[in-house]
């Protein structure tokens, strides 16, 4: 827990005050730098108390198929199609917007692959609401994209799970069964409300 | 890590409805404004505008999709869940408003998105223009027309500079 210093005096002396228990409102609940490739990662046991969570990712992965690669998210570790997803991506000249109803995941961060420019990584947030909610649905909001010398791509997602229960775990993958590489970080928020 | 985002006030829609939500209480002490809004109308209207010191701001330039295709236009509201989306489906939204207590003209960046089981669910990057020259004291959350739906809620946060 965070404790921030206020003054040097006053009439109590060295005066200090923490501040992080009603003023912090952005914490980091969880945060994993791979020291070497992993297949999935798994944020469990997310406690309750935040109003909403955000993931910030900057990975790589060993994708050869093309400079850029998703993220899939499973919520709960459900793995059935119990998803929706809609984006608009921009790459070179060209625009493309898309849905996905049905899905077996939602979609995140977009990522760098084995055929992105050596040391480039893919970039993305990715803000889940009201996640301990059990009227609602839950929605996320992701803006990502992945830049090297030749190609760039960024894309904005909207993901649906279509459940009404709290979020306790969110496993991260990349997409066509291949594996995050060293240095890939993935870090999980919680936003107070 | 130092303190510079700092909850200000969250609405929650009760049973009923809202027909708009609003914050009229903003200290003057921050350098920007951030809204996280989780919201859904109870008509058929998936958008809504904001409005400043009870003004709605209309200057806009928005990049948008609707599932099946994109464009750019000027339209200054943003999307939400409707009555017509899959039941407890909302809207997700993120409003940044910047050098809100200037006396220069207010900047804000917008990405919202609304959620549904089809193909025709709608998302906007968008970039709006207030021109007012006073410091915000109000801003309000305003439906395209009806209510949001309960359980919409939007929290005011403020952030700092170092």
């Amino acid at each position: 827990m965070a404790t921030t210093k206020l003054s040097d005096s006053g009439t109590l002396g060295n005066k200090y005050e923490n501040l992080s228990a009603d003023n912090n409102y952005m914490e980091t609940i969880a945060s994993t730098l791979l020291t070497s490739s992993a297949s999935s990662i798994t944020f469990s046991n997310i406690p309750q108390g935040y109003k909403h969570l955000q993931i910030r990712a900057i990975t790589r992965d060993g994708y050869t198929g093309g400079n850029g690669n998703n993220m899939g998210i499973y919520v709960n570790g459900d793995t059935s199609s119990n998803y929706a997803v809609h984006y608009m991506l921009s790459y070179s000249s060209s625009a493309e917007t898309g849905a996905g109803p049905n899905n077996p995941y939602i979609i995140g961060n977009f990522g760098a692959t084995s055929t992105t420019a050596a040391n480039c990584f893919g970039v993305g947030i990715t803000d889940i609401l009201d996640y301990s909610n059990t009227n609602k649905y839950k929605t996320t909001r992701t803006l990502t994209g992945v830049e090297d010398a030749s190609v760039g791509q960024i894309r904005f997602w909207s993901g649906l799970w279509m459940n009404t229960a709290a979020i306790t775990s969110l496993t991260l993958f990349p997409q066509n069964s291949v594996s995050y590489v060293q240095y890939s970080r993935f870090s999980l928020y919680g936003i107070k409300g | 890590m130092a303190n510079t985002f700092f909850k200000i006030n969250t609405v929650t829609v009760g049973a009923g409805g809202a027909a708009t939500i609003a914050f009229n209480v903003i200290p003057q002490i921050y350098s920007d404004l951030k809204i996280i809004y989780s919201g859904r109308n109870v008509n058929n209207a998936y958008t809504f505008s904001i409005a400043l010191n009870g003004t709605t701001v209309t200057q806009s330039r928005r990049f948008y999709a609707t599932g099946s295709s994109g464009a750019s236009d000027t339209y200054n509201g943003m999307y939400t869940d409707y009555s017509g989306a899959v039941a407890n489906s909302f809207g997700n939204a993120e409003i940044n408003i910047f050098n809100y207590s200037a006396s220069t003209a207010k900047s804000l960046a917008v990405d919202a998105v609304s959620e549904d089981n089809y193909s025709s669910a709608y998302m906007n990057l968008g970039a709006l223009l207030s021109t007012t020259t006073i410091p915000i004291s109000s801003v309000s959350l305003i439906p395209e027309s009806g209510n949001f739906a309960q359980y919409s809620s939007a929290t005011l946060y403020g952030v700092k500079r170092l």
